[in-house]
């Protein structure tokens, strides 16, 4: 029996329609199912469910950051001022090169655990980003004008 | 010079707004005749004027002339002069000069390549290419000045970043720009060609060779970033699914598509409206990359900071994407199909592989915007990781790889089932031995890693099936020798067996890309002199000792100070290779915050990593010191040497001395104390297959670039054919 074009047309459009609808919806549960909440310091530090991973932006507080035994300490505050509440946050994953006190970062922290330090929260393995130093715009000038002294080998 | 500069963007606005209008009037038929000669002379005024301009960017990098306030932000006088001459494209003004640039001289080859056809849709076509064209001057005029001077200039500048001074990254972002001004010649012509209502195969075969230019050249750029990811900024890794990443891979993924589809409507006339669709997708897709990058809307490590070009391009984008919404519709009974996409057919393969990218382009544009999309739904910002894209990412890959292997093997048209069944023997055997292959070598570990290998398995035989197939017949033809034959066969359809040489690629890199992110071990641990860590295959990594130097450059300036470890690495239990990865200080220009001797370990850091990559797994090392303890003991130096300046009355000469003597004995200490390095190794199988297959997938696609365009083929078929003629009639 032959079928004729445009019933095809609109067979081929209702399972196509059908397909997109299934996978949008699914596109939709597993991203908000799977993304993380992104605060900021002063949002999570009383606050936090332990359960739960935040994306936080904070900069990195000046004299905060140590490093014994290769894991990385230091305390967040909110960004582009470091003021209001802080977190303190340990992270033992890859040190982008341009982590530095006073720069703005982003990481992905879930409280400290029952019987730890709940007060710490711990950075997620691989997680720690710092903006890209080529587009900061804002670093300071040599402002005595005069040029700093060049060593003499 | 700046004058010169402002005078010259400036007056590239006005040609182009001048340009834009004659060549929409003469498009409407408004005005007198020579309109349109008038708009073609306004787009080679404006590429005489940007690159005026660009050169004079130039210039001022390479003195370099601190007046300017991107030069000062973006150079200094310990930037090697190689970096100095790139260094315009890390700044935004820079970036969007070269952007200006780069469009208008890809418009002007276009449009001079018209030579008298498509009449109708070429001053559409102009009218668009010369909008963009003052977009950008616009934003160069009124908002990201490159010619922008400072009263009272300082001695030296900022520099560029150091961890921008890798080779790759001076061509990096030219090539993505390529990329992006090539693929606005396509959208310019499909838009031209909607609105003159031409929709016959003309403006893809006019356009056809930018766009396979602009993917060359896009998808080149790319793994030039990841190589340099992966070299350079020491985490290990060389895709991260960062929104800026995101950016230029949809561009290209959508043409992949419709560079596969526009053969289909050339040969059988069907997929008109998925295919002008396509490009106006990527058009738009490239504006919206370089908007994800200027305006710093989302969290990126490489998006611009606070910026004021976003709303601009925000209206464009969304101009742009009404009109090409507007004009498809209003063109629709002109984009009917001509006939039917049979199942068994290669064009039903195109159209499902071209399913399969579209659902990941859809993918990554969603999880990079959820961001915003969940702050607009639920009033919080939320964002998705690495392992969410990868989720998605996988099935679409293994679907991609397995049409790219199972198309080839099908006719245009109508296929025969048992004729397919027979085709499909070989490189089935192939894909399924693979993947017990990788099974057994690497653990059922990774499901997703076994299935891609069965697919590239599969993928990689049907295309070898095809090359021995193509020599077989030339064979049979001409009797050249093997070699020879297959010689013959790919250059005589170039844009054939460079598109099965891209598969072969895309199959190998994909392969390489699951095996080693799902057979690689990380180890880091602080190491002290002496101690060991265990890899995988019975490696060991011993860190022998650590080193230290200053480094100057041409000028005799410090560039860097050094700061690294001689490792060795132990194979089997026997000493092996000695590597040396280290930590690099580059000085700051902030002498007064930081202090003459403290200022140059406040600077910038990079991590300089050693590889020994090979064949069957790349061993990637980097050993970073305690640079706190560093910059502590700089800083005590930095206090006595200031203490001392103040005290006595010392000549510049003397205090140069001083100072060199200061930071040799700060890295001396270091030496001496010999402290632990926090040393982080990783053992990644295939990484060394992911740039051979990028590679293959260049030479496949500078293979079909190549190829004649089909004008110029008749042109020449029909000059055989009168030669032909006369011979015999001779």
């Amino acid at each position: 029996m032959q079928v004729s074009r445009s019933r095809r047309r609109t067979a081929r459009f209702t399972v196509a329609l059908t397909l997109a609808l299934f996978l949008s919806g699914m596109l939709v549960y597993t991203t908000f199912s799977a993304a993380s909440p992104e605060r900021f310091p002063g949002q999570i530090a009383a606050t936090a469910d332990p359960q739960q991973t935040y994306r936080v932006g904070g900069r990195v507080i000046e004299g905060s950051v140590s490093r014994p035994e290769g894991v990385l300490h230091f305390k967040l505050g909110h960004p582009g001022t470091a003021a209001g509440e802080q977190i303190s946050v340990t992270y033992r994953g890859t040190v982008p090169d341009t982590f530095r006190e006073g720069r703005d970062i982003l990481i992905d922290v879930k409280r400290g655990a029952a019987g730890s330090d709940a007060a710490t929260f711990v950075g997620q393995d691989n997680t720690l980003v710092t903006k890209c130093p080529s587009k900061f715009n804002g670093e300071p000038m040599n402002p005595d004008g005069g040029g700093p002294i060049v060593p003499k080998t | 010079m700046d004058v010169v500069g402002r005078a010259l963007l400036i007056l590239a606005l006005g040609v182009s707004i001048f340009g834009s209008g004659a060549a929409l009037a003469a498009a409407r038929g408004a005005g007198p005749a020579t309109l349109m000669v008038a708009a073609r002379r306004a787009l080679y005024a404006l590429l005489a004027l940007s690159v005026g301009a660009f050169v004079l960017m130039e210039v001022a990098f390479i003195r370099p002339d601190f007046s300017y306030t991107v030069v000062t932000g973006h150079a200094s006088l310990t930037t090697p002069l190689g970096y100095r001459i790139a260094a315009p494209w890390a700044s935004q003004e820079g970036s969007l000069l070269l952007w200006l640039t780069l469009l208008s001289v890809t418009s002007t080859i276009a449009i001079r390549s018209l030579r008298g056809r498509m009449r109708d849709v070429e001053p559409y076509a102009l009218a668009v290419l010369l909008l963009l064209a003052a977009f950008f001057a616009g934003l160069l005029v009124f908002a990201a000045r490159p010619f922008a001077t400072v009263p009272f200039p300082p001695q030296d500048g900022i520099g560029l970043s150091p961890l921008l001074r890798y080779p790759t990254m001076m061509i990096h972002p030219p090539l993505l720009y390529s990329g992006y001004t090539l693929f606005a010649v396509p959208f310019a012509f499909g838009i031209g060609a909607l609105a003159a209502g031409r929709l016959g195969g003309d403006w893809i075969v006019h356009t056809r060779r930018y766009a396979l230019a602009a993917w060359l050249l896009l998808g080149t750029g790319i793994i030039l970033g990841s190589r340099w990811s992966y070299a350079e900024l020491g985490w290990g890794g060389y895709w991260a699914w960062d929104p800026v990443e995101n950016a230029s891979v949809m561009p290209w993924l959508t043409a992949t598509a419709f560079l596969h589809t526009i053969v289909v409507q050339e040969r059988r006339g069907l997929l008109k409206t998925w295919n002008v669709s396509l490009v106006l997708a990527t058009g738009l897709l490239c504006l919206l990359g370089t908007f994800l990058v200027r305006s710093g809307i989302l969290q990126s490590i490489h998006a611009f900071g606070a910026s004021t070009v976003g709303p601009p391009f925000l209206i464009l984008i969304g101009a742009l994407l009404a009109l090409s919404i507007w004009l498809v519709v209003k063109r629709r009974a002109l984009l009917e199909p001509d006939g039917e996409i049979q199942l068994l057919s290669r064009e039903s393969m195109f159209l499902l592989g071209n399913l399969a990218i579209i659902v990941l382009v859809i993918v990554v544009l969603w999880g990079t915007f959820f961001p915003l999309i969940s702050e607009a739904l639920t009033g919080e910002a939320s964002s998705v990781g690495a392992t969410w894209f990868s989720q998605y990412a996988t099935p679409s890959a293994l679907a991609i790889v397995a049409l790219a292997g199972l198309a080839p093997l099908l006719p245009w048209g109508r296929g025969r089932w048992a004729a397919f069944g027979r085709a499909t023997l070989l490189p089935l055997a192939a894909g399924l031995a693979t993947g017990v292959a990788t099974a057994l070598a690497g653990g059922t570990g990774s499901i997703a890693a076994i299935l891609l290998a069965t697919a590239a398995g599969f993928t990689l035989v049907a295309i070898g099936r095809e090359y021995v197939i193509g020599a077989r017949a030339r064979r049979a033809l001409t009797g050249d020798a093997p070699a020879l034959a297959l010689l013959h066969a790919v250059s005589g359809n170039r844009r054939r067996y460079g598109g099965y040489l891209v598969h072969a690629g895309l199959s190998t890199l994909l392969l390489a890309v699951a095996a080693s992110t799902a057979f690689d071990t990380t180890k880091q641990q602080p190491l002290r002199q002496g101690e060991r860590i265990q890899l995988a295959g019975g490696r060991e990594l011993e860190y022998v000792k650590p080193t230290g130097r200053i480094v100057l450059n041409s000028e005799d300036r410090v560039e860097r100070i050094e700061f690294g470890a001689d490792m060795r690495v132990w194979r089997d239990g026997k000493p092996a290779e000695l590597i040396h990865p280290r930590h690099d200080f580059y000085p700051s220009s902030a002498a007064i915050a930081f202090g003459p001797v403290g200022r140059f370990f406040e600077g910038e850091e990079t991590t300089e990593i050693s590889l020994n990559s090979g064949p069957m797994r790349d061993l990637w090392v980097a050993a970073t010191p305690d640079s706190k303890a560093i910059v502590d003991r700089a800083k005590v130096v930095n206090t006595g040497f200031v203490k001392l300046l103040e005290e006595r009355d010392i000549s510049n000469d003397v205090a140069g001395e001083i100072l060199a003597k200061s930071l040799q004995g700060i890295v001396d200490q270091h030496l001496a104390a010999s402290p632990p390095v926090i040393a982080r190794a990783i053992d990644a199988p295939g990484v060394f297959w992911v740039w051979i297959g990028a590679g293959m997938m260049g030479l496949g696609g500078l293979l079909a670039v190549s190829q004649p365009s089909v004008a110029r083929s008749r042109a020449k078929a029909a000059a055989l054919a009168r030669v032909g003629q006369e011979l015999g009639a001779a």
